[in-house]
């Protein structure tokens, strides 16, 4: 028997460059891959409750899914060695990670970003005094969450503008009170309220500073003065995410929670912003190539005057554009990945043109991931739109990936940023 | 009794799960083509022998020397064997291995297990899943002269003796079997774990060992289809001939009486 060579794009080993892609990252690949297919795919719409809305079957779904992850060593996998974890800092590995496991549902993808999101900035300065106490428990067996917390209730992509707002309008106050931070104020949109482990918070120590008064905090869980909205209702994730309010009510942490000195932290604020937009870029990816996939095997099957729908030209013609769209939003995400790790080669992977590139991948890979998602429902027809064939789930979970982060437009300013000096709103 | 000395056998095969239209038999040359979209994996009922004996590996200890045969073996694929836990892969890998039968496989194997000098148990699936043979396992254990057990579902170290749990028609027995000796595995046993992130990692870092015929004392003519003593008589899809009669009758009762006299007839009742 003969084996030829694979041609499969769906084949995780084939669909990445092995320009950006090492052999690890596509052993991870497949890994991710085929555990999305076995544990995933066949529960995911119970991440939405099933058919009955059920919250109760939506949390245990999501636990059961992510503590295998867990086990598995995903959620350490970011973290410092000296805590446990396996210190992983690819952001061409976290992308590809990001899109294989976003196919089976963008939401479980994210609550892992956001894992480290919690501890990156004790991280990127190597807090010993927070990370010896916060990162083994992300390195343990339990399955945990973590928050970055910016946007805030006036003007939210104010906050994420640092080049241009230079967190000016950063209102959520920070003041040092001996040997303890005192934090006062509001933030809005976060993710993962009420459970993380820790909120790592943006605030500033004078709005009047700029860039100098930009402070980031880790505020634990339980901590006195720390509250909570109720989770927002949303469009998609309706059951899996968990974003609201937090309130900040004379909030004491103590001084060493503060990952480093005011006047570089604005910086630390960009760099997340440009890393989580390539990955949003991987994140939309998945779900894109989702739809593509649950469309082609449908369309195979139905059949039009006797012949399957797929095999008539003008929807191989659509089905070659998807496929078209989805190659070019991922070539585009692992190149500026790979950028993003060689500021060797690139220059630094918070300046104009690697914020611009950024930018520039998130937003044209969510464009394409919900054209791509119309277009599955499109020729589905009626069973595209009904809850069974998958497909409208995605197309509710997708959106929110190209609001965040700065939002659609904001995103676009930074994309202009790389061209010419544009300077305000 | 720590550190059993394991060898898993096991076999590239072309993904028994894709559709069985994607197989297509060309019968002037005896041989199964496949479309190039049919990716390779591990044989199904070898990955619940390498499960088997990495559940030894947890409990007592051991290493687990994972062992393939065949040409163009795809990397991506087999060394998920060491992503899991297995400890070394060895491949024999050359074209003259390509089309063998039962018999040249198991003496390759056998071969190579008696290179690799010390072994406890070696676990092989039940059958292939592209042929189902299921010949190679015990023909390894003749070659080497030792004992063997088959269809084991559950597989445990006990005062240096492995205890199986062997699936028969209406249960299980439980068999001991000393050391060195052969055991194949069944789907009971259960499905091979994911593998973790750091066995991916580490797995990425080692290289398989590649054998040749010469490596193992072998000529080329002893192995793959040089070596085959079964010949391939003839290889053909069956044709399916359904014929479709309506039993009739004036009411129902004669309907069913008629059709029982058919029935009869045909010796079917």
């Amino acid at each position: 028997m003969e084996y030829p060579s694979s041609v499969n794009l769906r084949d995780p080993v084939q669909k990445y460059s092995k320009a950006f892609a090492t052999e690890e990252d596509l052993a991870i690949a497949e890994a991710v891959h085929k555990f999305v297919d076995k544990e995933i795919m066949p529960r995911r719409l119970d991440l939405d409750g099933g058919f009955h809305r059920d919250r109760n079957l939506a949390e245990k779904t999501l636990y059961e899914i992510r503590k295998k992850l867990v086990d598995l060593g995903w959620q350490r996998a970011w973290f410092p060695k000296e805590y446990g974890g396996l210190e992983m800092d690819s952001s061409v590995t976290y992308a590809i990670f990001t899109e294989e496991l976003s196919r089976g549902d963008p939401d479980v993808a994210e609550l892992f970003g956001t894992a480290v999101w919690g501890l990156q900035a004790a991280m990127l300065v190597n807090n010993e005094t927070v990370l010896k106490r916060f990162a083994p428990i992300f390195c343990g067996n339990e399955v945990c969450d973590g928050c970055f917390a910016m946007t805030e209730p006036a003007g939210g992509c104010n906050v994420e503008d640092v080049y241009c707002q230079h967190g000016r309008t950063i209102q959520t106050r920070a003041e040092l009170k001996g040997d303890e931070w005192v934090i006062n104020g509001q933030k809005l949109w976060p993710g993962p309220i009420i459970d993380s482990i820790i909120y790592s918070t943006a605030c500033t120590i004078d709005p009047e500073k700029g860039d100098d008064g930009i402070v980031i905090i880790d505020v634990p869980k339980d901590t006195p003065g720390l509250s909570f909205s109720k989770p927002e209702e949303l469009m998609g994730r309706v059951c899996t995410a968990k974003n609201g309010s937090i309130f900040y009510d004379n909030v004491r942490v103590p001084r060493e929670y503060c990952s480093g000195a005011p006047g570089g932290q604005g910086a630390w604020v960009l760099k997340q912003m440009v890393s989580s937009r390539f990955d949003s870029a991987a994140q939309a990816v998945g779900p894109a190539q989702a739809c593509l996939e649950i469309a082609t095997d449908y369309l195979k099957d139905r059949y039009i005057v006797g012949k399957p729908v797929r095999d008539r030209s003008l929807i191989a013609a659509t089905i070659g554009e998807m496929a078209m769209k989805i190659q070019a939003a991922r070539s585009y995400y692992l190149n500026v990945a790979y950028m993003f790790d060689h500021p060797e080669i690139y220059g630094d992977s918070i300046s104009l043109q690697q914020v611009a590139r950024a930018s520039a991948c998130k937003n044209f890979a969510t464009e394409v991931a919900e054209w791509i998602c119309r277009q599955a429902m499109g020729l589905m027809g009626s069973y595209g739109y009904s809850t069974g064939a998958h497909v409208e789930k995605y197309l509710r979970d997708l959106p929110i990936i190209r609001i965040w982060m700065g939002g659609v437009h904001g995103a676009m300013l930074d994309v202009a940023r790389g061209e010419y000096p544009f300077e305000s709103w | 009794m720590p550190d059993v000395k394991m060898v898993v056998c096991c076999k590239q095969v072309p993904d028994p799960e894709a559709p069985p239209t994607a197989f297509k038999i060309d019968p002037t040359v005896n041989k199964v083509t496949l479309p190039r979209d049919i990716k390779p994996v591990i044989g199904q009922y070898d990955e619940f022998a390498l499960e088997a004996a990495l559940r030894i590996k947890d409990k007592v200890g051991g290493k687990i020397t994972v062992l393939s045969l065949g040409n163009n073996i795809a990397r991506d694929v087999i060394k998920k064997t060491l992503a899991v836990g297995g400890d070394e892969l060895i491949l024999l890998e050359d074209e003259s291995f390509e089309e063998g039968d039962s018999w040249s496989t198991a003496y390759a194997l056998a071969m190579a297990i008696k290179k690799i000098g010390e072994y406890d148990l070696i676990f092989c699936g039940r059958q292939s899943s592209d042929w189902d043979a299921g010949q190679v396992g015990l023909g390894i254990a003749e070659i080497l002269s030792i004992p063997a057990l088959t269809l084991a579902r559950k597989v445990e170290i006990i005062d240096g003796k492995a205890k199986v749990e062997q699936v028969i028609s209406d249960g299980y027995q439980v068999t001991e079997i000393g050391f060195p000796s052969v055991i194949t595995v069944t789907s009971e046993l259960g499905n091979l774990r994911y593998a973790a992130l750091k066995g991916i990692m580490a797995a990425a870092k080692k290289q398989p060992v590649v054998w040749k015929p010469a490596d193992i004392g072998l000529e080329p003519s002893q192995v793959g289809i040089a070596g085959r003593r079964v010949k391939l008589a003839k290889l053909f899809q069956p044709a399916k001939d359904a014929k479709c009669e309506i039993v009739e009758g004036e009411s129902p009762a004669e309907a069913g009486a008629n059709l029982a006299v058919k029935l009869r007839e045909a010796k079917i009742i």
